[in-house]
Formats: structure tokens, sequence, C-alpha cells
């Protein structure tokens, strides 16, 4: 935490005196603090309720938490303590990923399984913009589970092909959706390894998102590779580094028919390992989607 | 204004005249028939160069929760820069540059001038200011013509009053 000189603080509350209680998770950046409140005050009208968002954000709440609402792509989620905020690097590769998805599968001819859903915006992105496809995700958390429904209500799907359902893939994975084969699993594991969480997770993320969605090292990539590759005909996972990268990379190497790559995202950080059958039995062209994926 | 030689040449009395006429009665701008926004076109998409900031180093991904994402559009062979963050969704902030972007190569073709949109605007605020104006003197006007009337009548009764008390 950064400190901030009590000069800077009587400065900042010149201008507004909510400012000062913004500062402190805008690490000092004042630009930064201005437009906070501009979008507390645009989303919260009551004078009171911006008070006290901003005695919130002086207390580390995420500012989602507060405004219960979280932009992915084109969706408008709804967000809940309990489940793990969207971040704009899944958003970045999620939207690119859609972009390259065939436009025209026909009617549920494309399978898609999101794991570890969350409030469920890949499977909501992906059902949204490609309505033909069928949607099935996955979540061990109730909460998650309770939240994706009324996502699912909110972004207008109730009555398409999306489903979801809690389970433990890391027990069960050979019981969800057991006589299914899908086109494309796509999963936002929690990848954090536990020595690394307190040193660089910052606080806002340590005391108020649900460690059961942040912490775990290579035990979701070890499960894609024993459960999911012979069931799917792609995948696409992010990760947290490039160690893990590599885990999923070596893990297939042996086996000829999968190609698999690497999408580093616009901070030039590897986000995601993506793989996919050159020679699948679908008419799907992998290829094509991927070449340009990773690019 | 009028010179000494508007007596003599008839030619540059009409058209002082015709100035003063013009600039004393503007024309009327409506808000439903301003010149169009510049449109961004698919030749300027192709022109781009777009980059999203995050705040560049330290930790990403789910080790750090950052709810603004700025985007940054560069338009290469005039190499005009701009940005927007005004809203939480990226989305939205990928639509406000290529508007804000538009605007600006308008500005750029027009020689770094305001385009006839902003001019329009500019007068139409100035001709809604004014109109606001005129609505005020004339309600103050008729308020005052009220009044009065009222002490008028008033002073008009207490005469009478005065009348009749002293007839009695």
């Amino acid at each position: 935490m950064p400190r901030i000189s009590p000069r800077i603080l009587k400065s900042v509350a010149n201008i507004d005196r909510r400012l000062p209680y913004l500062l402190f998770e805008c690490s000092g950046n004042i630009s930064d603090a201005k437009q906070e409140l501009s979008w507390i005050k645009n989303e919260l009208q009551d004078a009171n309720l911006i008070n006290r968002a901003c005695w919130l954000r002086y207390n580390r709440v995420p500012l989602q938490y507060i405004l219960k609402t979280q932009p992915f792509g084109p969706l408008d989620l709804l967000v809940r303590p309990g489940v793990l905020i969207p971040r704009w690097e899944t958003e970045e590769w999620c939207m690119d990923l859609i972009a390259k998805l065939p436009e025209k599968a026909r009617q549920g001819q494309f399978k898609v399984l999101d794991l570890c859903s969350g409030s469920g915006c890949i499977a909501l992105a992906i059902a949204h913009t490609r309505t033909e496809y069928i949607v099935k995700s996955v979540d061990l958390s109730p909460k998650a589970i309770a939240l994706l429904k009324d996502n699912v209500r909110k972004v207008g799907l109730q009555n398409t092909n999306v489903q979801c359902i809690q389970a433990d893939i890391l027990r069960h994975s050979e019981h969800i959706y057991s006589k299914d084969k899908f086109n494309l699993i796509t999963c936002n594991p929690p990848y954090i390894p536990s020595n690394n969480f307190v040193k660089e997770c910052t606080t806002s993320v340590k005391l108020y998102e649900p460690r059961l969605a942040l912490v775990a090292d290579l035990e979701f990539y070890d499960n894609l590779l024993q459960y999911w590759i012979p069931r799917t005909e792609s995948f696409v996972y992010e990760v947290g580094d490039m160690k893990q990268c590599q885990h999923v990379i070596n893990g297939l190497s042996h086996n000829t028919s999968w190609k698999t790559g690497i999408k580093y995202d616009s901070n030039d950080k590897p986000r995601c390992v993506y793989g996919y059958l050159a020679n699948p039995e679908s008419t799907i062209d992998y290829v094509k989607i991927f070449d340009s994926f990773s690019t | 204004m009028f010179g000494i030689t508007v007596k003599t040449i008839p030619a540059v009395r009409l058209a002082i005249t015709y100035r003063m006429l013009s600039s004393s009665i503007p024309q009327t701008i409506k808000k439903s028939k301003m010149p169009p926004r510049p449109k961004f076109t698919d030749d300027m998409e192709r022109d781009i160069e777009e980059k999203f900031l995050h705040g560049g180093r330290g930790p990403g991904g789910q080790k750090i929760n950052k709810c603004n994402s700025k985007v940054q559009l560069r338009h290469v062979p005039t190499g005009i820069v701009v940005d927007c963050q005004a809203t939480r969704s990226r989305d939205q902030n990928r639509k406000i540059a290529r508007e804000k972007l538009a605007l600006r190569l308008a500005q750029w073709e027009n020689g770094d001038q305001p385009i006839e949109r902003e001019l329009a605007k500019i007068q139409w605020e100035q001709q809604s200011k004014r109109s606001k104006e005129r609505k005020a003197k004339s309600k103050h006007r008729e308020a005052q013509e009220q009044r009065q009337q009222q002490k008028l009548q008033q002073t008009i009764e207490e005469k009478q009053l005065l009348k009749s008390l002293l007839e009695q």
C-alpha cells in the first residue's frame, strides 16, 4: 500500500470530499480516482449510497461487488461476493476466440463445455453471440451456480441451449455429461500457486474474492489431460504462468494428433494454452480457428 | 458604424444594411437538423492500430482486479492518437474512441478548424441562451405590467372609496 501524503489528500478533498477514500485503492493516481468516482456517480443516484460506496472502496471492497455488475464483451453480468469477478484478460481472449468460431453451425452441432464457470462469463458470451451452439457449464460452488442462473436470466438466454450443473470436476469428471462429446472446452481454472498467493495478489483480491476460485497449481491441467482430452476436439484453458502452459503442452507432446499453442494477452503475458485435433471426426476446421486465435 | 461615405455610395449602404440584417437575425438551427456527426468508416478501421492499456507491469490475471480498461487508437497515416476510458466496458470504450477519432480526423481534414457540426452546435447553444434570455425578459415585463395594473386599480378603488366617504 503506497503512502499518500496528507497534502495530496487535502488537495483532492477540495475537488470532492469523497475522493480521498478512493485514492488508496487507485494507488494514489488522482485521475483514476476521479474516473472511479464518476462511474460510481453514474450508477448510484442516491448521495448516501455514493458515500457508502466510497467508504467501502476505502476498505478495499472490489468496485464490481459494490456496483453489482461487470461488463464482459457485449454483456453486463451480475457479480456477487463469493464468486470471482471476470477479468479483462479473460474477456480479451474470450472475445477473440468467439470472433474466430464458425458462425454457421447447424442447430446443435457445436457443443461447448465451460468448466469452472464462476459468474458464467465465458459460457454466456459464447451462447449470446453464437445462438445455435449448445453450451454447458460446470462449477463447484453453489454460489457460483446460483449467480450463473441469475445471469442466464439477465442476459435473456433462459429459453436457449444453456445448461449448468454443480459438480466437482477434480473428483467426478467421468460422471459429468458422461454421454457427451464436445467440440470445445473452455476453462478459467484457479491458477495461483498457494506459495505465491500472499506475495502476488493484491489486498482487495485476498480479502474479498473467493480463494476457491483462485488458488490451485497444476490440478486442473492434469484433470484436462486425464479426463477431458479424450472427450473433446479442442480446448482453451486460461493460465497464470508459463510453467502451466508447458505442463499442458508437454502432456500432449507424445500425442501426435493434438496441436497445441499459447496465446498472450495485451500485457504480453502468457494467458491461454489451447489445443485442437488437426483431423477431427467433425467437419469443423480447428486449424483455421486457432491459427488466427493465436495471433 | 455608419461612415461618412455611406451617404455618397449607395452600394456600400446596401451592403451594410444587409450585413446588419444578417447579424441581427441569425439563421435558426434546429437540434433535430444538425449537420451529421463524422462517421467512422471501414477505411479508417483498416488504417488504425488499436491498443489496450491496463497499467503495464506487475502481475495480471486473477491476481489483480482492475476495473478500468483504456483503449488507445492510432491512425497510422496521420499519426493522430485518441484514447478512451470513459466507461467500465471495453466494448463501449472502443466505440467511443472510434467516434472520437472520426471527429479528430474530420477536424484534421478541415485544417484543424472546428467542423460544421461544432460551429452549428456553438450557434445552437448561443441561440438557446438568447431565447432563454428573451423568455425571461418577457416574463419579467409581463409581471411588471400586471403589477402596475394592480397598483392602478388599487388607487382607483381607494379614490372611489374616499369619494364615497367624502360625499356622505
